[in-house]
Parts: C-alpha cells; sequence; structure tokens
C-alpha cells in the first residue's frame, strides 16, 4: 500500500513555500523599497544635472564624475581615505595589545573590563566628540590647568587641527575595532601558544607566526568596521576641525545643503560606495568573512 | 503495537546523501507492552527509523501502524507515541515542573490532576521535591529522568527512546538501565530503544532489532542475536567471534567434513547445510577450549600459541592457523592453563553444537 | 591563564583613562557652577534645571523617544521573523539578502543619508506627506534592521532543533510551538537587538540631520546645533543623562545574557524603566507647555542668533500658535533647505540678493501689507530697494554689516583694514563668516573690485590672496563666530557687526573696526514661500515682531541695524551709538550690498572650495 508519490511530496513543498513566503517577503519589500530605491535613486541623481538654480535635471550626463576627477576634489577624497587609514591604523595599534590583555585577564575581571569597553561603544558618539572639544579648546581645561601650573605661557593650540580630527576620530571609532579583536583574541587557544614556545619559537617569532594568523580575522573586521565608516562621519570634522579641515563627509554634505548640488553629491556618494565595495572585496580576499563581525 | 510495512527512506535535501536511502524497505512489527531495541553501527538508519515512527520524518514509501492505525500521514503532535532524546531536549526557559507537565498543559487537563501526576512521575524518577529547579542547575542524569518523565506522564501507547544514555558515564550508564528496564516493566507501555551499544542491547531489550547500512539484519531474542547470528554482519557486530569459511569436503563418522583456509580437515554437525561448496560458520571466543588432546565428540584443529591478554575476569589467547590466520580463544581467569603448553602445537577444540552456521 | 605583566596592566589602564577621562570630565562639569567649561568654581544642579525647564530640549526627548520606541519595535518584529525565516529555510537568493542586509552594517552613514533625503523628498509631494517623525521611524528602521536579524540569527544558530521537535512531540502545533518554545528560548537574542536597535536609534546623528525637518528635532540633532553655539553646561548636563540612559541599557543586556533564574524580573524592570522615561519626559513636556495644544502651526526659517527665545514663547503665548523654528547659518544653505523641500516653511528671513534669486525661482508669494498694519514703523530708507521694487514680496527685518573685530590684548598692531587681516603676526588667530560671498567678496575689495565683480581675472587674483589668508584663518564660523572671539580662541574675527557687539559685551579687550576698504551691507527681510501653508499666521508673526518693544527685545538680545523708527524712541542709547551695530553715515554710503549673481557663482563654488581644502 503506497500512498500517491505526488500527494505528500507536494503538500510539504508548498508548506514550506509558505512559510519561507511569509518569513522573507516583509523584510525583501522594506529593503527593496527603503534601501535599493533611495539607493537607485541616488545613482540616477549622479548621471543628471545641475540647474543654474539648483534643482536637479534629469539629462543623462557624465559630467559630475568628470568633476570629482578635478584636482581639487580628488585631493579631498584622498586626505579623507588618509585620515581613515591613520585612523584605522592607530586603533589597530592602540587597540591590539589592549584587547590581548583584556582576553587574557582572569575570568573574574574579564566580563567588567568588557563591559567597560563595550560601554563606549554604545554612547552617543557626538557627546563623546564634545567632550573632547571642552578638553582641547584654547579656554578649555587642558589649557587652563597647564597654564594655572605655569606649563605653558600661551595656550596649546589644539582644537581646529587635523590632529584634533585625528583623535576625534580614534575615539568615536576605537570600541569598534577592540570589540572584534576581542572576540577573536578570546577564542584563541592558549595552548598553542606554549607548543610554540615548546618547539623553540621566542615571543616574537609565536606572535608572528601563531599569534597574528590565528587573529587574522579579527583584525579584518576592526579594520573593515572603522575604514569604511569613518568616510561618512561628517561631525567630526565639523566640530573638531572647525570647517577648515574638509573631508570627503562634508563635501558631500554641502553639496546636498549648501551648495544645492545634488548631482554632484550623489555622484561622490557613489564612488565611496564604490570604494565600499572595493573594501569588502579586499576584506573577503584577504579572508575576512562577514559572519565572524560579531561586534554585539 | 507498531508495524512499519516496507517503509523506505530517501532524503532529498542538501545535507544528505541523496544516491542511496537512509532506510531501504524494512517492515518490522512491535509487540504491545515489548521492550525493543534498534541496534546498529552508526549511519545504519536506526535514528531515522525511530524518527520515522515519532513523525519527525515522513517515510518516502511504505506506511506505520501505531495500534492498527495508519499514521503514516499524521504529524508528530497527533501522534500518540512520546520521545525522550539524546540531548534530553528540556525546555531551558521552564522549571522542571513546567517541563513535565507541559504535554498535559497543552491537553488542558484541569490544574489538581496535572499536580498530582507530576507529583506522580517526580516520585517515579526519584526527582522528589525539585520541581523549581531549572534544567542548567540539573545533572546529566537527572536530566534525563526528567526527559523520561515528561514523556511518559502523558500516558503514551509507545515510548521512543534515541540513545538516551549515550552522555551519561559508564557507572550512571549501567545504573540508568536497570532503572529503564524496571520502569518499563512497571509501566507495560511499549519502549522503542535505539542505540549503537550492544552490550546495552542485550541487556535490556525483550528483543533486538539489528540494522545496517537500511536495511534489517535479523530480528530476535538477546539470546537468538547472540548465539544463533543469522548473518557475518549479525555475528561480527554482536560480542566477539570467529568467523571460517571451509570448504565442504564429505561426510564422515556421520558428521560433514570440511577443509578450513590452512588444510585441515574439522567436522562440523551433522545440520549443517551443504547446499553450496563452501560452508561459512562463527564460533563465539568462549566457546573453544584449548587442550593438550581432544576428547572424543570435540571438533578440532591445531594451532599455534601466539599471545595471552589479560582482561580482569577473562583470559584471550591469541593463536595462528598454519596460514598465520588468528583465532580469539577465551576463558575466565579461574580456569588457568598450564603455560607449558605455549610453545607447541596446541589443539582448538569445541562442541560442534556450538559452530553457527551464518549466511554470507 | 598566564597573569598579565605590570606593562599589561598599566597599559591598560591608561588607555581605559583615554577612553573614559573625557566622558567623566563632561559629566563632572555638569554639575559645575561656571558657565565656562574650564575651571571648578562650585557643585551646582542649576543645568540640570534649566534642562528640565527647556521646552525645545524636553521636545526633542520625546521625539527621539518616540521614534526610537516606535523604530525599535517595528525592527525587531521585522527582524526576528527574518531571522527565524532565514535560519528555518532555504531558498534561492538567500545569498543575495544576505549580502543586502549586510550593507547597512559598513555603509557610511552619509550615504544612506542623502539617499533617503532623495527618496523622500521624490515622493512627498506626490503622496503628500511631510518630512518628520514618520521617515524618521522608516529611516531608522531601515538601518537597525540588519543588526537585528545578525543578532537573532547567531542565537539561533545555538537553537537546539530537539526543542521543537519535543514540543511537537509532546502535542503541541507548529504555532503552539513557535509561541511556547521557540520564541522564549531566542527571547534574549531578541531583547538584545531590541536594546541594540533602541540604542542605534537614540544616538543616530548623521541619517537623523538629512531626514528630520524642523518639527522632529531629535535629541542628539539639538546637542549638535547646541554644540556649534556652545556655552553653557546645560550641554553638559544633557549628555549625562543620556549617557546615563545609556548605561541602565548596558547593564540590563549584560544581566539578561547572564542570568537564566531573574530573567523574568529583569525584563519587567527594563519595561517599566522604558515606560518611566517615556512618561516622564512626555509629562515634562506637556507641563512645560502648559498644557495647551495649539489650534496651529507656524514653520519659520531664519538665521541663527536672530529672533530671541523669549520673543518666540510671547508670540505662542499670545496668540496661541506653535512655532517650530529652524535657523540656518548661509543664504546658500537656507536655498538649499528651501528647495530640498523637507518642510513646508511659512517664513522665512532672505538677504537683499538672496530674495533677488528667490523671486527669480518664483519661490515666493506677493505679501499683503493691509494685513501688517505695523509695516508703518519701518524706515523708509530700507524700502523698496533694488531687489524687490515696492515690497511685493518682502518685509524689511534686519539689516547689517560685517564688520572686524579685534581682541587688542593680543593683536599689538593696528588694524584699520582687510588688508590688515593678511599680516602674518595673525597667523592661526582668524574667524571669518563661512559665507563664500562674504569671504571673496572681502578679497575683492581689498583688490579694490566691487564685492559683487564676476570677471575672470579679477576673481583669480581674489582666490590668490585668499589662499595667502590661509594660513592665518583659525575657523571659519557663521553659526556663532562671537563663542571663538568670546573665549580667546581666535583674536581677530570677520564677522557680522551685532556679532562684534555681543562679543564686546562679554570679553572687554575686543573692539569693533569698520573696514576702510568699504563695508558691505545685508538687508534681511521676511519673506513667504508659495507653499506656506499658514500665511495668516506668518502675516501675524511679522506684525508682531514689528511691534516697538518687541524690536526693541529683539535689538538688545541680537544687535542688527534695527530699521524700526518707533523703536529707536526706547531703545538704549548704548547700542545706538555702537558702530558695530549702526557704522558710521560714510561707510553706510560707500557700502555695497550683495547682488545675484546668477550661474557666475559656480566661479565662486570653485574658488571657495578650493580655498577651504
Amino acid at each position: 500500500m503506497e500512498p500517491p508519490p505526488g500527494g505528500k511530496e507536494r503538500s510539504k513543498f508548498s508548506s514550506k513555500l509558505r512559510g519561507s513566503l511569509l518569513t522573507i517577503a516583509p523584510i525583501t519589500l522594506w529593503m527593496l523599497a527603503f534601501f535599493i530605491v533611495p539607493i537607485i535613486i541616488i545613482i540616477v541623481i549622479s548621471f543628471s544635472k545641475r540647474t543654474i538654480v539648483g534643482s536637479i535635471e534629469y539629462s543623462f550626463n557624465l559630467s559630475n564624475y568628470g568633476k570629482v576627477f578635478n584636482l581639487n576634489y580628488v585631493k579631498i577624497l584622498g586626505n579623507s581615505l588618509w585620515i581613515s587609514l591613520e585612523t584605522t591604523l592607530l586603533c589597530l595599534l592602540f587597540g591590539y595589545p589592549f584587547a590581548y590583555f583584556v582576553a587574557r585577564a582572569s575570568k573574574k575581571y574579564r566580563s567588567i573590563l568588557l563591559m567597560l569597553i563595550i560601554l563606549p561603544f554604545w554612547t552617543n558618539s557626538l557627546i563623546r566628540t564634545y567632550a573632547w572639544m571642552i578638553l582641547l579648546r584654547t579656554e578649555g581645561i587642558i589649557n587652563t590647568y597647564l597654564m594655572n601650573l605655569h606649563i605653558i605661557k600661551e595656550p596649546l593650540q589644539m582644537l581646529y587641527t587635523e590632529g584634533a580630527v585625528l583623535i576625534g576620530m580614534l575615539y568615536t571609532m576605537f570600541p569598534f575595532m577592540v570589540l572584534p579583536l576581542y572576540s577573536t583574541i578570546e577564542k584563541l587557544d592558549f595552548s598553542l601558544l606554549e607548543a610554540a614556545a615548546d618547539l623553540g619559537a621566542n615571543p616574537r617569532k609565536t606572535f608572528l607566526k601563531v599569534t597574528l594568523p590565528l587573529t587574522k580575522s579579527g583584525i579584518l573586521s576592526g579594520c573593515l568596521l572603522v575604514f569604511v565608516p569613518t568616510l561618512g562621519l561628517f561631525f567630526i570634522p565639523d566640530l573638531m576641525g572647525g570647517s577648515k579641515i574638509i573631508l570627503i563627509s562634508n563635501l558631500i554634505k554641502n553639496q546636498f545643503l549648501q551648495s544645492r548640488n545634488w548631482p554632484f553629491g550623489a555622484a561622490m556618494s557613489i564612488i565611496v560606495m564604490l570604494l565600499m565595495f572595493i573594501f569588502l572585496k579586499l576584506f573577503n580576499k584577504l579572508g575576512g568573512s562577514k559572519d565572524k563581525l560579531e561586534v554585539m | 503495537m507498531v508495524k512499519l510495512n516496507h517503509v523506505v527512506k530517501v532524503f532529498d535535501d542538501d545535507d544528505h546523501d541523496q544516491s542511496h536511502a537512509a532506510v531501504n524497505d524494512i517492515s518490522l512489527e512491535i509487540m504491545e507492552g515489548e521492550f525493543l531495541t534498534i541496534l546498529g553501527p552508526s549511519g545504519c538508519g536506526k535514528t531515522t527509523t525511530l524518527r520515522m515512527i515519532a513523525g519527525f520524518e515522513k517515510c518516502t514509501q511504505g506506511n506505520i501502524y501505531i495500534d492498527g492505525e495508519d499514521v503514516s500521514s499524521k504529524p508528530p503532535y497527533e501522534r500518540q507515541v512520546n520521545t525522550v532524546f539524546q540531548s534530553y531536549a528540556l525546555f531551558p526557559h521552564m522549571n522542571i515542573y513546567d517541563n513535565i507537565a507541559f504535554g498535559l498543559n497543552l491537553k488542558k487537563v484541569s490544574k489538581t490532576e496535572i499536580d498530582r501526576r507530576v507529583k506522580e512521575m517526580l516520585k517515579m524518577v526519584q526527582l522528589e521535591g525539585m520541581e523549581k529547579r531549572m534544567p542548567d542547575q540539573l545533572s546529566g542524569g537527572q536530566k534525563q529522568r526528567v526527559a523520561i518523565a515528561r514523556a511518559i506522564i502523558n500516558k503514551p501507547k509507545v515510548l521512543l527512546l534515541d540513545e538516551p544514555l549515550g552522555a551519561l558515564d559508564q557507572k550512571l550508564r549501567k545504573q540508568m538501565q536497570v532503572e529503564l528496564k524496571h520502569l518499563q516493566k512497571q509501566l507495560g507501555i511499549t519502549f522503542i530503544f535505539v542505540t549503537h551499544d550492544q552490550e546495552e542491547a542485550l541487556t535490556m531489550s525483550n528483543r533486538i532489532c539489528i540494522m545496517n547500512n537500511g536495511k534489517i539484519e535479523q530480528v530476535g531474542t538477546p539470546d537468538e542475536i547472540y548465539e544463533r547470528p543469522a548473518t557475518r554482519f549479525v555475528a561480527d557486530f554482536i560480542g566477539e567471534t570467529n568467523i571460517f569459511e571451509a570448504r565442504f569436503k564429505g561426510f564422515e563418522k556421520g558428521q560433514v567434513q570440511a577443509t578450513l583456509e590452512d588444510g585441515q580437515d574439522v567436522l562440523l554437525d551433522k545440520s549443517t547445510p551443504v547446499g553450496n561448496d563452501t560452508i561459512c560458520f562463527a564460533i563465539r571466543p568462549e566457546r573453544l577450549k584449548i587442550k593438550p588432546a581432544p576428547a572424543d565428540r570435540d571438533s578440532y584443529f591445531k594451532a599455534k600459541y601466539k599471545e595471552s591478554i589479560y582482561i580482569g575476569s577473562t583470559i584471550k589467547t591469541i593463536v595462528t592457523l598454519a596460514n598465520g590466520r588468528a583465532v580469539t580463544v577465551s576463558a575466565p581467569a579461574g580456569e588457568a592453563y598450564d603455560l607449558s603448553y605455549r610453545s607447541e602445537e596446541l589443539y582448538v577444540t569445541w562442541n560442534p553444537e556450538n559452530a553457527v552456521v551464518i549466511k554470507e | 591563564m598566564k597573569k598579565n605583566s605590570k606593562f599589561s596592566i598599566v597599559y591598560n589602564f591608561i588607555v581605559y583613562l583615554f577612553l573614559y577621562a573625557p566622558i567623566l570630565i563632561l559629566v563632572l562639569f555638569s554639575f559645575n557652577e561656571s558657565k565656562l567649561n574650564a575651571v571648578w568654581t562650585g557643585f551646582s544642579l542649576k543645568w540640570y534645571k534649566s534642562l528640565f525647564t527647556n521646552e525645545t530640549i524636553l521636545l526633542a526627548l520625546k521625539n527621539t523617544l518616540i521614534v526610537a520606541v516606535v523604530s525599535t519595535i517595528l525592527s525587531v518584529m521585522l527582524g526576528t521573523i527574518t531571522a527565524v525565516g532565514m535560519y528555518r529555510y532555504k531558498f534561492r537568493g538567500k545569498g543575495i539578502l544576505d549580502a543586502v542586509l549586510f550593507i547597512p552594517i559598513v555603509i557610511p552613514e552619509i550615504v544612506m543619508g542623502i539617499a533617503m533625503l532623495s527618496f523622500f523628498s521624490m515622493l512627498k509631494d506626490t503622496f503628500n506627506f511631510q518630512m518628520g517623525l514618520f521617515t524618521l521611524i522608516i529611516a531608522h528602521v531601515t538601518f537597525s534592521v540588519s543588526y537585528v536579524v545578525t543578532v537573532v540569527r547567531s542565537r539561533l544558530e545555538g537553537f537546539d532543533k530537539h526543542l521543537e521537535e519535543a514540543a511537537m512531540d509532546l502535542g503541541a502545533t507548529p504555532i503552539q510551538t513557535f509561541f511556547k518554545v521557540t520564541l522564549p528560548v531566542i527571547m534574549p537574542g531578541i531583547v538584545s537587538g531590541g536594546l541594540l536597535a533602541f540604542t542605534l536609534s537614540l544616538d543616530d546623528v548623521i541619517i537623523s540631520f538629512f531626514v528630520a525637518d524642523a518639527g522632529s528635532t531629535t535629541l542628539p540633532l539639538k546637542v549638535l546645533s547646541m554644540v556649534k553655539f556652545g556655552v553653557t553646561p546645560e550641554i553638559n548636563a544633557l549628555s549625562t543623562i543620556m549617557l546615563l540612559i545609556t548605561v541602565v541599557i548596558v547593564v540590563l543586556m549584560e544581566l539578561l545574557n547572564k542570568a537564566s533564574v531573574h530573567r523574568k524580573k529583569i525584563l519587567k524592570f527594563a519595561c517599566i524603566f522604558l515606560v518611566a522615561i517615556i512618561g516622564g519626559s512626555s509629562g515634562l513636556a506637556a507641563y512645560v507647555h502648559k498644557g495647551q495644544s495649539p489650534q496651529a502651526e507656524l514653520n519659520v526659517f531664519n538665521w541663527s542668533e536672530y529672533i530671541p527665545q523669549s520673543v518666540i514663547d510671547k508670540f505662542e503665548e499670545e496668540y496661541n500658535i506653535k512655532v517650530n523654528y529652524s535657523t540656518f547659518s548661509s543664504n546658500e544653505e537656507m536655498l538649499a533647505k528651501l528647495q530640498a523641500g523637507s518642510t513646508n516653511y511659512d517664513l522665512v528671513v532672505a538677504s537683499d540678493y538672496m530674495v533677488e534669486t528667490l523671486i527669480k525661482q518664483d519661490i515666493l508669494q506677493e505679501i499683503n501689507h493691509d494685513n501688517i498694519p505695523n509695516i508703518k514703523y519701518i524706515d523708509p530708507s530700507v524700502m523698496n530697494l533694488d531687489f524687490d521694487p515696492g515690497n511685493k514680496y518682502s518685509i524689511p527685518y534686519m539689516w547689517g554689516d560685517a564688520a572686524i573685530a579685534v581682541n587688542t590684548s593680543k593683536v599689538d598692531f593696528e588694524i584699520t583694514g582687510y588688508k590688515d587681516l593678511w599680516n602674518p603676526k595673525l597667523a592661526n588667530s582668524i574667524v571669518v563668516l563661512d559665507d563664500q560671498r562674504a569671504i571673496i567678496g572681502m578679497a575683492l575689495k581689498k583688490l579694490g573690485y566691487s564685492i559683487n565683480e564676476t570677471d575672470p581675472n579679477a576673481l583669480a587674483k581674489a582666490e590668490k590672496e585668499l589662499l595667502a589668508l590661509k594660513n592665518n584663518i583659525k575657523a571659519y564660523d557663521s553659526d556663532s563666530p562671537k563663542t571663538l572671539l568670546i573665549n580667546g580662541e581666535a583674536s581677530v574675527g570677520f564677522v557680522w557687526g551685532a556679532e562684534v557687539s555681543l562679543a564686546m559685551r562679554e570679553n572687554k579687550d575686543l573692539i569693533c573696526v569698520v573696514p576702510e576698504e568699504g563695508i558691505f551691507i545685508q538687508q534681511d527681510n521676511f519673506v513667504i514661500p508659495k507653499k506656506s501653508k499658514n500665511v495668516k499666521a506668518a502675516e501675524l508673526f511679522m506684525d508682531f515682531i514689528m511691534r516697538p518693544e518687541i524690536s526693541v527685545e529683539i535689538s538688545k538680545a541680537y544687535p542688527y541695524a534695527n530699521p524700526n523708527t518707533a523703536a529707536w524712541g526706547i531703545m538704549d542709547e548704548s547700542i545706538l551709538n555702537d558702530i558695530a551695530v549702526y557704522p558710521p553715515q560714510e561707510a553706510i554710503e560707500s557700502g555695497e550690498h550683495l547682488k545675484d549673481i546668477g550661474n557666475k557663482i559656480d566661479a565662486f563654488d570653485k574658488i571657495w572650495s578650493n580655498v577651504k581644502k
């Protein structure tokens, strides 16, 4: 007595289909409408022209992209990439030992130490930037106390410099580097390091040949999570650089809110997006995987 | 009580090998009140079979009947069977009381009735007083008992157990085996037990069903399985055995005469089927005896001593035939062998009745 | 686990210090008596008190919480369903969905921000909605749902499949299984995801910046504008409170991850906490608003620091009309925002040349003078000017010039005109307006050209001059340049006259210099855009502003040149005599107004970005 071969299979198929449709359709529609479509609009705008009065004329042309390759803008882009790179490397340099030591701390302290890292990550980056402003101002706290202690005669020029922007970025993005690093280092099997030592490797060699390669995914994740977002943080150069430092993020913002050149702004945004994809590709090539991005 | 009729299972998703069936046409009947164990190596299809009875997998072909009713198309929540999982699968967000009462709560049984039965269960599995504890506060053995209580409180017709003792340590395991057996006797419901541990199967079961590669090799009582394995696989799988392939030679002294692989002739019981040229038979190590000289009724062959292994309660002696093939003989440690036989040729003897002819 | 060496402990301690010192100082100084965030003068709670009575802040808090709660609920529902679906089912295109959900996590927020801005501006007219809480919620859900999916999915990975089977085995249907077993077990993951989404929404600056409108300012946006005008530690107090909320959330999350026994209690506490803050802030906002629900709303768009809050409050109270007041810091920014159309402004203030532009672009509607009787007080010399003959579209508000402020205690030589700004002694000490017409114009004037010169040769020369000036410029600031003059960051400033005047009030070392090369004068005017929804209220507002006593109140706060003749009679003598506010007659006569230069603005754009990079 065999059941009709079609019957069971068909019902199983349709209930699975119904299930996946029910659960996946909502997000698909949402992302399509509110994410994909806006980006497509930006792409379309980037190929449009700006009218004299500043609105958009939808005639296909590549002038905006051409404009981007103007030396001035290329310099701005270069500068932005450079600052992002500096920020990333500094975060890595200072963050790695930090994450390492926390991962090696004794169990009872570790959860508190970890929470202390997570806390700044969750607080408003604007507030944290402002905190630095009051420290670095000409008549801010650092200068006031240094002057009062007669260590310096003239107040130090700290705010409104590129250095200030760098500190701002570093401060904001530091937790984004530390958390993925901590995640991978914590999973490291420390007996491997002992094995290396046992086989004759000194601490430096052990680090280079064992620790570093094994924590590669954390390093890559951290770099990705720092580098790409810094390209878009306009309020840090705004506040810490006093509008003197123009990075690609400020430039884009200005196109939309000041110069009324949406097409040009859109073109630059597309370039930034392309850069992001390039770095994602690089990230994948170097062995990073997005599953290991656990920052939460 | 449970009947499987030509059941086939082929998995059709990417996680499984689709080139051959996980369960390949098995038919089995399990009696009411019996403790049946499905035994077999990893990948033989035993767990799949159990899951089909439970309803977690649908049969590709064939039918399953429970208490006369065809349940092949019924989902698990409509079948009157309950399962004890290998990983216990206790609901981590509920305490012991709620875990056990889960099934009853679904049936909307009255609060007082639930209370009475849960308490009864806890007593039965010796976990009184633990109602408010959470699963992660229990030991493995305790979790096991909760899983059992949770299942049997629903008074299922059949209880399915999927390698429930796998995660326990040796001592606890043996203890639980005894307890489960008692429980089954006490409750009187049909237990279908899946394991890969043959000792467990032999200890607990009324009958054992041995599976290999999706097919049933043999179904029988522990005694039958052990003493009279039907196939080479069963003989090999259960306990230790020596399997010989001998060529039929003729008849002698009213018995069958066959030639071993090293050229020696041996005498086999007169009931040995001689249809084929080759006779395949198996003898358990404990049925072999090493003697200085064979007794009159013995079958025997000559072999050279190789080594002895002391196992505590038994001593295993390995001897070799002229062609180097090893044969295992085992005896209780109390029956000492004279060590002077070591370098000599020994006589390995057995009672002809104890050689079992097996199919390939 | 090897114990950490002393070095590592010290190193980590220093890093923690680096991480926390700024925040702790920020919090500490929120209790500081002094207005300046520099020296501790005593313990005081006054900033917290003023915070609780500041209506705009409470409103921003309410908005922020509404957006956060609604967007969190939506993202959690959407994200959880998605995570469950992706965990359970295999389907074609799963990889693509995976990738699409990954992008919002890595993409620079500014790209998302402008994408949403463009998207909403395109649709708002067709579908007739306004940018506001609604668009904010959509934007927030879009960027936080990815995070929720990630968190819930990783929770599902560790989910024991057998639990669902066990439930069904015991008699539960698939739906019963989901609600009785699956959901409760993954609940910690869902809650974590929810808390994450909540915090992301609470903290978002960049995307909200583009998508919010006048009436839907969120707390971070409010902090951003406060920081730009940063003077009082009110910001510290606000920041401290926001930090506190975050701390509670993080601690809750940690507890949820650890404890299994007390989970229900923790969840209960979390919900109570949330309800408390929402209830508390809405209550406070309502109380401060004095309980009257306004009959109408008026969207006003003006320069920053041009109308004091007290005047706005008085208007609101008298007419029971809610004023949504937003500000800009340059004409170009105003035009850009008007064109983006995110808010339908009812009343806008535009400078002379910009009025010309707006008229040309057909953005304005005509104003009926009969409905604004107080117009009779306006000085005729500012009426009927070139940019709007007959004042068909504009009503004069205030006017002023840009002058040079000099801190005599820091500058040891005499400054008489623009040319002195190039003096190498002023390296890195000048604050100038962030306004391309003003600055390029200044360079042109230094060279002897008109401020409206468009000749390419002249512009090239001006550009060279400005590049040479770069070294002396410390900051570009049109929002509140007086701040830098007051706190000494800048020793010289080329800023609006009124800013100079206000700075001089706070810092006695400052004086005002009227540039000898000639000033440029800006006449600011009220205009009403065609898209205005409440012309009546706009007219009432303008009339209100022109009341003599109100006019005086405005001038006291922001001493621009006031054309209200009736106000002169009641105004303080010292203001009338302040050359920072009312330049000498000769300067006015030789001064220039900016004119609309059409598409020649492109050349200015190029120079400006070249100069500023």
